[in-house]
Order: C-alpha cells, then structure tokens, then sequence
C-alpha cells in the first residue's frame, strides 16, 4: 500500500537505473519496499524503475539507501546503466527463456535488444566487471542447469540442448570445471548449492 | 465385419516448412480402427506437396481461394460432390474457415457434413480481440495491440517495451527489436495478410502448445499438452514432446467447457518462470502437429469425423507422455504431367 502521497503535480518522477537486479524477487521486494516509504512505483522492472516521490521528503540518496539494503544500487553513467543492460538481458536469455531456440533467435536477442555488436558489448563489460561477458554468460548457463536438474522436468540431453551445449558430455566436462562436481553427483548429493544470480563471482 | 467407408475431403495439403494440417490429419484418419477412409484432397496451388502422395490422397481437386467469394468456392465443392460423393470436409486454414463456417447449413443440406467452431466463437479468438477475450474468460494473455497506419508505430514505446512482436490477422510473426524493425514487419505483413497488424508483448518462458477436440456442448473429447523443442524461424515447431501438465490440460478443459467449444482447437501458450500461463493465440482448427497427439494414443482426427457424422466418441482419458515427433524434408518424385493435369482440369 501506498503512503499517502499528494497529487501528481506535486511529485517528482524520476527513471532510475539499477544494478545487481536479477530477478522477479527483486522486482517484487523492490516494489514493496519503494512503497512502504512512501515512493509510487510507476514502473519497476529488471535493471530499472520509474518512481514518483514528494521531493522534500526523498531524494535519490534516500533511495539509494533502500536500494543497498537489498543489495542493489542506482547506477549513474551511461556505460555502467548499458553494463546492466547486458546482464538482466543475459538472465533473460537464460533464465526465463526456456526453448532452444524460437522466435527470439538466441544469437540475435543480446545483439538485438542492446543494439550493439557482440564485440562491443563485451569490451564494455570488461572495463566494468572483473570477468568476461563469455564467463558472465557461463556462470549463468551453470546456475541454470543447477535449477532444471532440480526440478527433473528436463532430461539432462534436453537440458543440453536448451542450454546450447553440443552434447551431454560438454555440458558436464563445464559443470565439472566450474562447481567442482559432476551434474550427477549434484543430483544425487542434493548440495543445492545454487548462487544467487547476483552473487556470480 | 467390413468397416464402413466414408468419402472425406481434406484442405492444407501444403507440406511445406510451414506445414498445413492436411497430411498429418488424412494420416491419422487412415490409422482408424473404426472406418475406411476415401480422402479427396482440395488444393488450392498446384505444388502444395500432400497432392502427390499416392499413399495419402486418393483423389485431389483445385478449389478457388477464399478471396474469390463463398458462391464460387460452392459451386466447386457442388461440383466435386456429384463426382465423390462427400461425406465430410475437414478444412485446414484460418483463412478458409471463415468461408466454411458460413456454408454450414449449405454444405449439411447437400448431405456433407463439417465440424468447426460457431461463428460466434471463430471471431470472439480473433487475434485482434484476444484482450477481451482473456478478460471473459480468466486467462492471462499478452498486452495487444491492433495497428492500422505506419504512424502508429511511433506511438508504440509509450506502452510496450522492446523487444514485440509484430503479427498478421492469420500468419506469420516476428519479434523486433526496434522501431525501424517494426516498420519493416508492418510492411511485409500488411502486404502478405493486409490489415490490420497485431503488435503484441513478448512474453519470455517455455513454448507449449495444446491440441484440443471440443463436442460443442461444453465437454473435451480429448487433449494432448506438448512442449515445442525445436522452433524454426518462422515459430513452427519442427520438434515436439508430449508432457505431463495438470495445468494446461485444466485450463484447455475449463475454456472449452466456457466457450462450449466446437471441433479442433490449438492453444498456444508461454509458460513462464513463475509458472504462469499465457495464451498467445488460438487455432480454431487441427494443428500440423496432430500426428503426435495420435502418436501419444488420441485420435483426434478420427474423433472429429464421429462428431460429424453425429456418432458419439467417448472422451480420450490419457495420453502418452514423452512421445516426440521431429519433421523431416524428403523429396518426392513425380511426373510433370500430373502437374500439367491439374494445372489443366483442376483435379488429378
């Protein structure tokens, strides 16, 4: 629920960039929160919100404080908002785009979204982040396949194929690499040990 | 005990990388337990490959376009009857239904018999209306909506978010990424399937489809939940499983019990990360993909035909779950002179 605000003439919007949001969790938690100190949430969705605030009671500091106690932050910069921009598009290609392939052309959806070349995309990503896009992209792949294993909808080959690895054995030769274990001693340890998407590395 | 025959005509012959549901449904109808089947195929382009499979079609005829006008498509069936004897029509494209829907009672008085939606229910699952109709009917559908100008397209940002989809009133969709692709879109799309053009919300998630029979008084005679696992880039699934999903088969069952649904349907869904159902589209006939549905142990088809013909098919309680198809291209041999006959008399 809202705090009682006045009309809209008397607030100021304001589109904030955001980092570190990764999920619909967090479009959740971000909501109730902006709104339990009095902030209307015009919009919110990954990476970004259009909020409304009586500006002598908020400003950007105090909502940046609501941010960092949910671990996110607002970004200022237009190479750190576009850094973002590559992440929640890479979780959306990943996490919430289940086929193969579709209509959205996996090849095409980061290059298409951003508008950007590929290789431009992960020079930028390099200077801000202290890994490759190539290994950002992986450990997302890896966090992924930890979730279809656990839910057992998915044969390990199809979850091979939707992850776009060109066989079972590549899948689990990277699985290995970069957890530690085997996919079937993760399956069959019940480690769970997912991260969370916004604590990759 | 010999099986009764019966003389079905069969659309959507076209077995293409766009496939229509002609083949895979007189293919079905062929496996019956219960009849024999003479099919007659009505084609409406002289390569639509399903004319020449010996197998599949006994005997096919040209029929005209819906653009040319119910009068001379009657006339042709008229035609094709008095040689065939036709018990049934099984139409297979959007863009026919309409024309076939209309002739109902012509078509009945003649003695051939159809089983398709009402009317009523064929445009109220238009594209263009499909917030309205998420709204009657509880379910959650993508934010829509329908364009007619180019100017329009600058107003889009306002509502939706990049990337959309740009849709035709009948076929064909594309995802854009940005105002300059949605012109293009709009333009290749208004001049294939004219206006208006759908610009609809891309809602991220698994794609799943379900083939669905309604008797037309509320109740389901069978439905087969699949998950598409291969996509061309024109959206048709070239690969598909049968899966196990108490929640698409509930809300197929509850909207065909709602609408009082007649005949085949296909619901097109996203199923998203927090397990919400969208519906992108109804097909209000057979999808190319029915042959799995047989394949998983629903003869829809074959059911389809029972309901025509006024016999009572009881309901398909399951399916086989992780049954799978993949679609193939194979090259067929003919003769020119086949091509030239029905190039020449309309039928071969």
């Amino acid at each position: 629920m809202y705090k009682s605000l006045p009309g809209n003439d008397q607030l100021h919007t304001e589109t904030i960039y955001i980092k570190n949001m990764v999920c619909a969790c967090c479009v959740r938690v971000l909501r109730r929160d902006f709104e339990e100190n009095g902030i209307r949430v015009e919009e919110v969705r990954l990476g970004m919100a259009i909020i409304s605030y009586q500006p002598e009671k908020m400003d950007l500091d105090k909502v940046n404080s609501i941010l960092r106690k949910n671990g996110m932050e607002i970004i200022v910069g237009y190479e750190q908002q576009l850094v973002e921009k590559i992440k929640s598009t890479v979780i959306e290609l990943i996490h919430q785009m289940n086929n193969a392939d579709s209509i959205a052309q996996k090849s095409e959806y980061l290059v298409g979204k951003l508008g950007l070349s590929y290789q431009q995309l992960s020079k930028l990503f390099s200077k801000y982040e202290v890994i490759t896009l190539e290994r950002f992209i992986i450990l997302n792949k890896i966090e992924r396949i930890k979730e279809l294993v656990d839910q057992d909808e998915f044969t390990l080959s199809e979850i091979a194929y939707l992850m776009d690895y060109s066989s079972v054995q590549y899948l689990s030769n990277q699985f290995h690499k970069i957890t530690g274990v085997s996919v079937s001693e993760y399956k069959k340890s019940r480690m769970k040990n997912k991260k969370s998407l916004n604590a990759l590395y | 005990m010999k099986k009764t025959k019966y003389h079905i005509a069969v659309t959507g012959l076209n077995n293409t990388d766009n496939p229509g549901p002609g083949i895979p449904v007189i293919r079905s109808l062929r496996e019956s337990k219960d009849f024999d089947v003479r099919i007659i195929g009505l084609a409406y382009e002289n390569l639509e490959p399903g004319i020449y499979m010996p197998d599949m079609v006994d005997k096919t005829y040209q029929i005209p376009y819906p653009s040319s006008g119910m009068d001379s498509l009657l006339k042709r069936i008229e035609y094709i009857h008095s040689r065939e004897r036709l018990d049934v029509i099984i139409p297979n494209f959007d863009a026919e239904l309409y024309s076939f829907i209309q002739s109902k009672e012509r078509l009945k008085a003649i003695g051939i018999k159809t089983f398709l939606p009402t009317i009523d229910q064929f445009e109220e699952r238009q594209k263009t209306n499909l917030g309205k109709y998420g709204q009657k009917y509880g379910i959650k559908v993508p934010m829509s909506k329908v364009i007619v100008h180019r100017h329009d397209i600058e107003q889009l940002k306002e509502s939706f978010e990049y990337p959309l989809l740009v849709k035709g009133k009948f076929y064909d969709a594309y995802l854009a990424y940005s105002e300059e692709q949605v012109k293009s879109h709009f333009d290749r799309i208004s001049a294939k399937w004219g206006m208006p053009v759908i610009i609809q919300e891309f809602i991220r998630g698994t794609e799943v489809n379900v083939i669905a029979l309604g008797d037309g008084l509320g109740n389901t005679v069978g439905a087969v939940p699949m998950r598409k696992q291969y996509i061309t880039d024109k959206g048709k699934a070239w690969g598909g499983v049968t899966i196990a999903n108490d929640s698409m088969l509930e809300l197929t069952r509850d909207l065909i019990k709602k609408t009082q649904w007649q005949g085949g349907m296909e619901l097109e869904l996203i199923k998203t990360m927090n397990n919400e159902y969208f519906l992108i589209e109804i097909n209000p006939r057979i999808p190319a993909w029915v042959y799995l549905a047989v394949a998983a142990g629903q003869n829809l088809p074959e059911a389809l035909v029972k309901l025509a013909l006024g016999l009572n098919p009881p309901p398909f309680l399951n399916y086989k779950v992780g049954k799978m198809f993949i679609r193939y291209s194979y090259d067929l041999i003919g003769d020119i002179s086949q091509f030239g006959a029905l190039s020449v008399s309309g039928e071969m």
